[in-house]
């Protein structure tokens, strides 16, 4: 019998921060939120599996809003400055262009108020004690749709067992997201 | 009751070439390997799945192009201008674009400083009809890269297999590779 290839992760536990939020595990392992500034995810990466599948439908409270990765340990995220470098390609509409971005956050997507958005992000070797990557593909809902992909390092060779997503300002999101373990 | 979509292959045997270079077949399936100029996974591709996924998370000891042959039979395919590639390549605020034709297909970019992280979808490699795959990364070329490819294969042939290698065969990778059959 060949061994299931994706398997879904619940988190240990889910937190999050913004006026009114609410997160909150689901029965299925899914971790819905509702108006939040900042959603971190624990217990997720473990020695179980060396990458990660994050599933996540979300709508902004703002027509423009990006948002970003810090990965976390113990419920501690990691800030050291410059660590995450992230590379995106942007097309909306005729225009393509690109960017590179260092900061002590990563880049992972994008989300508006206008319609729903939807990412796709992998997270490879976080739970190693080595640098971690991450490559995302984005529904992008603004100006209707718009195509939004990026690739990212984050060097500091920490092991890592969950991460928080960061929105802009005092921008905030409203979702569902699952996180799946690849099987090995 | 719903089923499973996503399977974990376990290759029938590995090949590698490389000084020093180990390749091991996990006990689910997966293949962790080091120090390799190439490494083959064989018996992956079946009548059971039309379609795979292949991740891999690597990291080279020098940057360097990862190319993709399919083979049978422990033959990789070598017939001249088979493999049609256009990539995607945002560096920065450049973003660019090439198609080019060979006797081998390409994969992605890998260098060694942070971690490499990609994910390759390959259509019908056991059909006995033309292939194609579609590759998406988090490169850590200048610490974080966008390199992308679609690629085709010409060839109506059936294939088992597959052999990653890089470029100039001296560069030799280090990381893990597994191969998921999606449920048709």
């Amino acid at each position: 019998m060949p061994e299931i290839g994706l398997i879904p992760i619940t988190p240990t536990s889910v937190s999050s921060t913004g006026t009114g939020n609410s997160s909150a595990i689901e029965p299925d392992g899914s971790v819905s939120f509702t108006t939040c500034n900042t959603l971190s995810v624990d217990g997720v990466f473990s020695s179980s599996y060396e990458n990660y599948m994050v599933v996540m439908r979300s709508v902004g409270s703002v027509a423009f809003t990006p948002f970003w990765v810090r990965f976390r340990v113990s419920g501690s995220d990691n800030s050291t400055a410059n660590s995450y470098v992230n590379q995106f390609i942007s097309v909306s509409s005729t225009s393509v262009s690109g960017d590179r971005q260092t900061a002590d956050r990563g880049r992972v997507s994008t989300t508006s108020s206008t319609r729903r958005s939807g990412s796709t992000t992998y997270f490879y070797g976080p739970f190693l004690t080595s640098p971690t990557a991450w490559a995302s593909r984005n529904m992008d809902s603004q100006s209707g749709a718009a195509i939004l992909d990026i690739g990212g390092t984050h060097n500091q060779s920490t092991s890592y067992d969950g991460f928080t997503f960061v929105n802009d300002s005092t921008n905030t999101f409203s979702g569902l997201l699952t996180v799946f373990g690849f099987n090995q | 009751m719903s089923r499973n979509g996503l399977y974990l292959v376990k290759p029938t045997t590995v090949d590698k070439t490389g000084t020093g270079s180990t390749a091991t077949i996990n006990t689910k399936g997966s293949v962790t390997f080091s120090a390799c100029t190439s490494i083959s996974m064989n018996g992956v591709f079946t009548q059971e799945y039309d379609n795979y996924l292949i991740v891999l998370r690597a990291t080279l000891t020098a940057l360097a192009a990862f190319r993709l042959r399919v083979r049978s039979s422990g033959t990789d395919n070598t017939t001249a201008n088979s493999y049609t590639e256009q990539y995607n390549f945002g560096n920065g605020t450049s973003v660019t674009g090439l198609r080019s034709t060979n006797n081998l297909g390409a994969f992605s970019w890998v260098g060694p400083t942070n971690m490499a992280g990609y994910i390759g979808t390959i259509y019908g490699p056991y059909l006995t009809q033309p292939t194609a795959w579609r590759t998406v990364s988090a490169s850590n070329d200048g610490s974080g890269a966008i390199v992308d490819y679609a690629v085709t294969h010409s060839q109506s042939t059936s294939y088992d297999g597959f052999t990653l290698y890089n470029n100039g065969l001296t560069q030799s990778a280090s990381g893990l590779l597994a191969v998921y059959g999606m449920r048709n």
